[in-house]
């Protein structure tokens, strides 16, 4: 019963995406100053270091996001049975990427392509999710 | 020296197996492990370290806890579940299998 203790962790989550969200912050915070250390440490100087660990690091709010994504938070839905389908997706698909919501007009003009389902949410794709965030969850 | 990015799929292995070896690390220390085992060829995308240890969490490989840093900084610190140590059995197999048929391909020619 792997995927229930799967989908049990993701709801926590869910229930818990502010800590969730500011521990993952705080982690990739931590990275990003112990990289600068070392460049400064090898001899850069303070902008250089900074800029060069922030370069090495990447995007941080994209990959702050990714994690919701990819299935930690896509479950937010109107309504609990929505949840649990969501996080049910999640949990078995490893295709799984997000959702978008139709209950808002602008999302149905910029995703007129997809189908909402009854929950007032469509699937998307790897690279519809690479479209601004906002979007998305 | 040139480095060279993670081959796609390959990052869930070699976390798993760096923390098979060394016990509990957090992400720095693991992005870092896995570059000095490397010889440096392999630089992890720092970023992307991330959001994949946060699948490993939810799929119950790893666990993570918080503690303090040599540096007295708060850090989360990432170990191996048992289920973590079967996971890194089952992604070493397939890695290994990919490997031999792309050696099996390249030797053919």
């Amino acid at each position: 019963m792997n995927w229930l203790r799967e989908l049990a962790r993701r709801l926590s989550m869910l229930l818990h995406s502010r800590r969730f969200d500011a521990e993952l912050e705080e982690e990739m915070r931590l990275h990003v100053e112990l990289r600068e250390q070392e460049h400064l440490a090898s001899g850069m100087n303070a902008d250089d270091a900074r800029a060069a660990a922030r370069r090495r690091f990447g995007n941080a709010t994209y990959l702050k996001e990714e994690p919701h994504r990819l299935g930690l938070g896509v479950v937010r839905a109107r309504n609990t049975g929505c949840q649990l389908r969501y996080a049910g997706d999640a949990a078995q698909s490893r295709h799984y990427v997000g959702r978008v919501a139709f209950a808002r007009p602008r999302y149905r003009r910029k995703h007129r392509d997809l189908q909402p389902d009854g929950c007032g949410h469509a699937q998307i794709t790897a690279r519809q999710a690479a479209r601004p965030a906002g979007f998305v969850w | 020296m040139h480095r060279d990015e993670i081959p796609p799929g390959t990052l869930y292995l070699l976390i798993l197996k760096t923390l098979a070896r060394s016990g509990e690390m957090h992400g720095y220390e693991i992005a870092n492990s896995i570059q000095r085992l490397s010889d440096d060829v392999l630089q992890v995308e720092e970023g992307s370290l991330y959001p994949a240890l946060q699948r490993m969490l939810i799929k119950g490989w790893v666990t993570g806890e918080w503690g303090t840093t040599a540096g007295n900084r708060r850090a989360r610190y990432y170990q191996l579940t048992p289920a973590g140590r079967k996971q890194l059995a089952v992604e070493t197999s397939q890695f290994e299998r990919v490997v031999g048929a792309i050696t099996r391909v390249i030797e053919a020619m």
